[in-house]
């Protein structure tokens, strides 16, 4: 076995699976995502403490996303923390008209 | 102040039935905190705000009519009355107590129907995917000019070259598992042997780190998208 031979089964044996390349989609869904990125962001569990104050200040009509602007930006980016704000938006506005 | 387990609570509730009684939030504290008749009340009450509320909290996912919604109504009002009274001490009084309690159970709901639609979901990929190849990407367009394709493919590689560059290796796990496999944050969480907050800090920072790359390199996200869309 010569050198080179020798040289190529090293750096065979240490070379890492080729990573599975991200879709287009994928990639661009990443990227839009920057447009709505920012420095200082709320984490789910922070914007699941706050969830239902937030709720409450825009069923009284008043301009939620003003007051609470990280929980805003979360919900822009967050999209299972959105599907629990709808839901227990849609538990508030049902209780309203109800009463 | 008893406790009480989920074998306790459904003889207790079985037993049980209620007209509601209208609290105030320190009313529901001081309820919930006594012993007796009067806790009894309380917690028959809040089995009965939370059933009330899951029908419209659930109905985009799953219809009152369905015969898995009972079951699973009844297995979500359990774990979030167990939950109420482990967290009653956080209650800070910011919303209406009933508010509280609706986030809590909401958030238990969902998590379970995730749960349940990713796994019938992956089962129905599996098979589908044997006989139906991967729709195209979204930036493919045979329309395009050879000259506006070579522009669109020399983006495409820069900027896959800067999540290559730029993601952790745990950063694009996440992405992976989140955005290709659509997996839900709690399931991919736990694969990742972390929880769902931390996921989300972790896939804040790798935003925040292509963002300034991008920066750097002198493209704004606005930039890199409007020329995949041009024709």
């Amino acid at each position: 076995m010569n050198l080179n031979t020798l040289t190529q089964k090293f750096r065979n044996f240490f070379r890492r699976e080729p990573e599975m390349q991200l879709p287009d989609s994928l990639v661009a869904q990443l990227v839009k995502s920057l447009e709505i990125t920012h420095e200082e962001e709320c984490a789910c569990d922070e914007f699941h403490d706050l969830i239902d104050q937030y709720a409450e200040t825009n069923i009284r009509g008043e301009d939620a996303a003003r007051l609470m602007p990280l929980i805003k930006d979360h919900l822009e980016i967050c999209h299972e923390c959105c599907e629990e704000y709808e839901a227990l938006l849609n538990v508030l506005q049902t209780a309203v008209e109800k009463n | 102040m008893p406790t009480l387990n989920k074998t306790s609570f459904k003889l207790f509730f079985f037993y049980n039935t209620s007209i509601m009684t209208t609290r105030t939030n320190e009313a529901w504290l001081s309820d919930l905190r006594s012993s007796g008749l009067t806790r009894e009340a309380a917690l028959i009450d809040l089995r009965d705000t939370i059933e009330k509320g899951l029908p419209y909290a659930l109905s985009r996912w799953l219809s009152s009519d369905n015969p898995l919604f009972p079951p699973l109504v009844e297995e979500v009002t359990q774990e979030t009355i167990l939950r109420v009274l482990d967290q009653l001490d956080t209650f800070e009084g910011r919303s209406m107590f009933t508010t509280w309690v609706h986030k809590i159970a909401i958030r238990i709901a969902l998590t379970e129907l995730r749960r349940k639609r990713w796994r019938d979901s992956s089962l129905d990929e599996l098979e589908e995917n044997e006989d139906n190849p991967a729709p195209a990407g979204l930036f493919a367009d045979h329309r395009a000019s050879p000259e506006t394709s070579a522009e669109r493919n020399d983006l495409i590689a820069r900027v896959r070259r800067i999540i290559d560059e730029e993601l952790t290796p745990k950063q694009r796990e996440a992405l992976v598992l989140l955005g290709l496999q659509d997996m839900p944050m709690e399931d991919a969480a736990r694969k990742m042997k972390t929880n769902r907050n931390a996921l989300y800090k972790l896939l804040h920072d790798a935003r925040l780190r292509l963002k300034r790359r991008l920066e750097q390199e002198g493209l704004s996200p606005q930039d890199v998208l409007s020329v995949f869309e041009s024709k």
